[in-house]
């Protein structure tokens, strides 16, 4: 009878086993699942007289095949991956913005530009001064240099304002990122406590884990985080070292903070403190928001702000073809990129453009060409630079956060795409592998099966021999 | 190493998504012939073209300037040509004016002579563009204002109104040229610091002479005296008057021809700096539509090689 008994384990081991590959099977295209294998042991030896006889074989356990240290880089390397991700996706919409590109294929009748830029804006704007320098009393050529002047000043409105824009918008996604956190937060300690619940009762939790895993994946794509199991296997998470989770209790949480212009930043509900994150999407935003596109709007904006001083300064010198001198009637209004703009009363009547020197000379050009020679003037507040100069010093530099976080983040994501290599590698499931596993257990369990109908027989011969 | 069933999944979407990258990219490239469009495409090429094209920029300003102040000094050379021609007209009645002509004939120089005054402050009133040509920097006031007898209505006296300044302009970088002419000054066109060279009064004074030599109340000494003053001082002064219009045709002649260099070399200048930016800006056909091939072969091996790994597995082989 115990040889029965064996072979009636024997086969419920085995089907196990089928139930393990088929839920492999059912999980193969699920990206966090990770693929499960049943321990099986011999059963216990039982002492004879003939020596210790085995028993057969029994389901130890349930596992996960799952490699902690490849989880753990996986949960660092997506955090840099995402900062990267945000980094490069906001910067390039700030590149988009500021509306600087290269189009050599004009079909334009001047043939000199085929997009309009701040650097087409500027150059344009100086020449038609000199233009109206050879033809001081030209109506035509004092509306040209309004015209112009519109065109920039709109232009640097334009920018100014995107930029402005995108801050904004930047800023509002942040706001909901940092609720994000909290419920991910949240979301984490119900997992953990999920687990510790199960496991205490019915053993490893595996798909629960699973759950974790991605989880906690998830939140660091947000934010850098830590983690650690203490020694009975409860878990703890730090965002950025500041403890949330503790051992599977949420003890802390996120808040937003503002500061004095109205950024969102994140913050520690206890302390009060605003994190200094290392990386993470947040932090991709928050440098991108505070340092990429805030230093290119504000480096434009002093373009603008120059710009006006100096044309400014000098038509205020100057005598309209009136004769007469408004030593406060700058050709710009306005103090900076977002507010510049043309004065009105220059628009209406352009014989007010005050451009030369001497009230009773109206074919003198003495101030029209020094403005005009402001374009090739290095400005001492744009770093000893000329206004073009500068321009295109500050859009190639822009240009190089941006194509160096294009490259960071292709290099970030040939990192992370090799250690998910590695991991799936190890815990994922293949269909192939599963099949030749559930063909195993099928044989087992047909000899199983053989081994309890031999056995019936041999008892059947056994009772038949009393008849 | 294990290879799983994901594994081809996601080995051959990121090659996918990453050769589909590429051949847009490239295919961008092909189809608008530009390297760069963008400052993060390559952040130093786009410096070099935004300050390249800024000095293409100045340069092709410079060289509208060029075209303009030729265009207006062309008008001022015809317009000195025709006071040239006025002035030979006057030099030859000078001369041909004696006391061998009777009264009917020094009247008709007389009368001529006027209209030689006529035609000369008109030519000095000229107007370019809206601009009067002989001003100075005053260019919308009248060169002359003429006083008028009172009976014949004929010019007794112009005054002179603008000023002999002149405003530079701009024609290559440190490089300027004087725009404005004026009627009177130390380069005058009609009148010099020179003494004589007043052509305007040398005119009215030969008509006042002449009528002076023809008129009918005048005594003989009276006459005799005006064909003298004609002879004595007037051909002089009307021969410094036509040496100072020469003088004036060979400088703005020179500086036509200064100002046709500087176009010619601006032109070229211009010329340069388009390969200059067409190296940074602009695509090499040939290898980019070479690498846009490769990276085609690749996306429809990876295409095809897929599609085929991924419908095979074990189960095709089981019964």
């Amino acid at each position: 009878m115990g040889t029965m008994e064996m072979a009636r384990n024997a086969m419920r081991t085995a089907r196990a086993g089928a139930e393990v590959s088929g839920n492999n099977l059912a999980n193969a295209s699920n990206p966090i699942y990770a693929r499960q294998r049943i321990k099986i042991n011999s059963a216990i030896t039982i002492p004879t007289e003939k020596g210790p006889q085995g028993s057969g074989a029994e389901v130890a356990r349930m596992e996960q095949v799952r490699d902690k240290v490849l989880d753990k880089s996986l949960i660092s390397e997506k955090s840099v991956t995402q900062y990267f991700q945000a980094k490069q996706l906001y910067l390039r919409r700030a590149e988009a913005s500021l509306g600087q590109t290269v189009d050599s294929q004009t079909i334009d009748a001047g043939g000199a530009y085929g997009t309009y830029g701040l650097a087409e804006g500027m150059t344009e704007l100086f020449n038609s001064f000199q233009s109206l320098s050879v033809s001081p009393t030209s109506t035509a050529e004092r509306q040209t240099v309004i015209f112009n002047a519109q065109k920039v000043a709109d232009k640097f409105n334009t920018v100014d304002r995107r930029l402005s824009d995108l801050r904004t918008a930047i800023n509002d996604e942040v706001q909901d990122v940092i609720k994000d956190v909290n419920s991910k937060l949240k979301e984490l300690a119900y997992t953990a406590v999920n687990i510790g619940n199960i496991e205490s009762v019915e053993g490893a939790a595996n798909e629960v884990r699973d759950s974790l895993q991605a989880s906690m994946e998830q939140l660091s794509e947000y934010v850098n985080i830590s983690t650690t199991t203490s020694e009975d296997g409860e878990l703890n998470v730090f965002v950025d070292g500041v403890q949330m989770i503790t051992e599977n209790v949420l003890t802390n949480s996120v808040k937003l903070h503002t500061d004095g212009d109205g950024m969102y930043y994140l913050a520690d509900n206890t302390s009060g403190n605003v994190f200094s994150l290392k990386s993470g999407y947040l932090k991709g935003m928050i440098d991108a928001r505070d340092v990429g596109i805030k230093d290119l709007r504000t480096n434009i904006s002093a373009i603008a702000e120059e710009l006006i001083t100096e044309v400014n300064s000098l038509h205020q010198t100057g005598y309209d073809l009136y004769g007469t001198n408004d030593n406060t009637a700058g050709l710009f209004t306005g103090t900076n990129g977002s507010n510049m703009g043309v004065n009105a009363s220059i628009i209406s009547d352009p014989r007010k453009l005050q451009g030369s020197s001497s009230a009773t000379e109206v074919s003198n050009n003495d101030v029209l060409r020094s403005i005009a020679a402001l374009s090739t003037k290095t400005i001492t507040n744009l770093s000893g630079m000329t206004f073009s100069e500068n321009y295109g010093n500050t859009v190639s530099r822009f240009g190089q956060d941006l194509a160096l976080a294009t490259s960071q983040l292709n290099d970030q994501q040939t990192v992370q795409k090799m250690l998910e290599k590695q991991r799936e590698s190890i815990m994922g499931v293949s269909v192939d592998e599963e099949v030749a596993n559930l063909v195993i257990y099928q044989r087992a369990f047909q000899a199983s099966a053989r081994l309890l109908s031999t056995m019936d027989d041999l008892m059947q011969d056994v009772l038949n021999m009393t008849r | 190493m294990r290879v799983t069933t994901n594994s081809f999944n996601n080995d051959l979407r990121h090659n996918i998504t990453r050769l589909a990258e590429r051949q847009l990219r490239l295919q961008q490239q092909v189809s608008t012939g530009q390297r760069i469009t963008t400052a993060s495409d390559d952040p130093k090429a786009m410096r070099r073209v935004l300050d390249l094209r800024n000095q293409q920029g100045q340069l092709r300003q410079y060289q509208d300037n060029i075209t303009t102040v030729r265009e207006n000094t062309n008008v001022v050379y015809s317009t000195v040509q025709g006071l040239k021609k006025l002035s030979d007209r006057a030099s030859e009645i000078a001369v041909i004016a004696d006391d061998t002509k009777g009264p009917s004939a020094l009247n008709a120089y007389a009368k001529e002579v006027d209209q030689l005054i006529e035609e000369t402050v008109r030519l000095a009133n000229s107007k370019h563009r809206e601009v009067y040509i002989f001003s100075g920097t005053e260019g919308s006031t009248q060169a002359y204002t003429a006083t008028r007898d009172g009976t014949t209505n004929q010019i007794t006296n112009v005054t002179f109104e603008g000023n002999d300044s002149s405003a530079k302009i701009d024609i290559a970088p440190h490089s300027t040229v004087e725009a404005h002419y004026a009627a009177e000054g130390t380069n005058g066109i009609l009148k010099t610091s020179t003494s004589g060279t007043d052509f305007v009064t040398s005119l009215i004074s030969l008509r006042d002479q002449l009528t002076t030599a023809a008129s009918n109340t005048a005594t003989a000494s009276e006459k005799s005296t005006a064909l003298s003053t004609i002879k004595g001082t007037l051909v002089g002064n009307l021969d410094k008057s036509e040496l100072n219009f020469i003088d004036h045709f060979s400088s703005i002649g020179a500086k036509l021809s200064r100002l046709e260099t500087s176009e010619t070399i601006t032109t070229q200048q211009i010329a340069a700096v388009e390969p200059l930016i067409s190296n940074e800006v602009d695509v090499d056909l040939a290898d980019t539509l070479v690498r846009l091939n490769e990276v085609q072969n690749a996306y429809t091996a990876a295409l095809q090689s897929g599609s085929m790994l991924l419908r095979t597995s074990l189960l095709d082989y089981l019964r």
